[in-house]
């Protein structure tokens, strides 16, 4: 395939797909922005937690291995 | 630089500034790239909405723009991506694909339509930078930045979108 078929498939794409001509938002996104971070929890508080729950079922079902543990800290 | 520090800070004002003085460039970085208005507004509230979250770690030292340029761009390519796997079945993306309106003849019509087509199947890393580099004309080393890769990985990406795309035509029964 030569350099010229592939300015070929570049302008035909061109004529195909123009450049986008509307480049601003309908609207201000600040407001948006304002109630996505007041209302989306962090899914590490959620991470946390359930970390948290996992080494606590650990305790409780394996409790031979809280003395380990303690010897690590 | 005093602003991007108190953003480093967790400065809600801060960060409101920024956001008002950056937000149209990077929506139109992302409606560059997905080519849908309402996709586009979304991105840039999940940009900005990351960049919040990851003030700690920005150091002021650093471009801003790129740096938010950078995260909007791997959430676009996020987006193409599952685009992609919906329109390999519907056909959907092509109503999001502006077509240039005029007298042409119906067989250029379906050229266009098939060339849209082909274009929306290209894997979502080929096709973000053919957008960029062919469609929108942006420079190498813009696109470069904006992807964390070099202006050689930028022109092998674009050079190889052209000839996938090409194949695709062909397969399809368009010759170009």
């Amino acid at each position: 395939m030569s350099e010229r078929e592939d300015q070929e498939i570049r302008r035909l794409l061109r004529a195909a797909v123009p450049p986008v001509r509307e480049r601003e938002p309908s609207s201000d996104l600040w407001p948006r922005l304002v109630r996505r971070l007041d209302e989306r929890p962090s899914p590490w508080i959620w991470l946390d937690c359930a970390l948290a729950g996992a080494v606590v079922a650990v305790f409780i079902f394996y409790p031979q291995v809280v003395p380990w543990v303690l010897m690590q800290c | 630089m005093e602003m991007l520090q108190q953003f480093a800070l967790g400065d809600i004002e801060a960060f409101e500034a920024l956001f008002r003085r950056h937000q149209d460039e990077i929506y139109s970085w992302i409606v560059c790239l997905v080519r849908n208005p309402a996709a586009a507004e979304d991105l840039t509230l999940e940009t900005f909405w990351r960049i919040y979250r990851s003030h700690a770690r920005f150091d002021p030292g650093r471009n801003f723009v790129s740096w938010a340029r950078r995260i909007a761009t791997n959430l676009a390519i996020g987006h193409l991506h599952r685009a992609g796997r919906e329109t390999a079945a519907s056909e959907e993306l092509l109503d999001a694909l502006p077509g240039r309106t005029g007298p042409d003849s119906a067989e250029q019509h379906e050229r266009a339509r098939a060339i849209r087509l082909a274009f929306a199947r290209l894997p979502a890393k080929l096709r973000a930078v053919a957008t960029l580099a062919i469609i929108e004309e942006k420079p190498y080393a813009e696109i470069a930045t904006a992807l964390g890769i070099s202006v050689p990985a930028v022109k092998s990406r674009e050079f190889r979108a052209v000839r996938l795309l090409r194949k695709k035509l062909t397969e399809m029964g368009v010759e170009p």
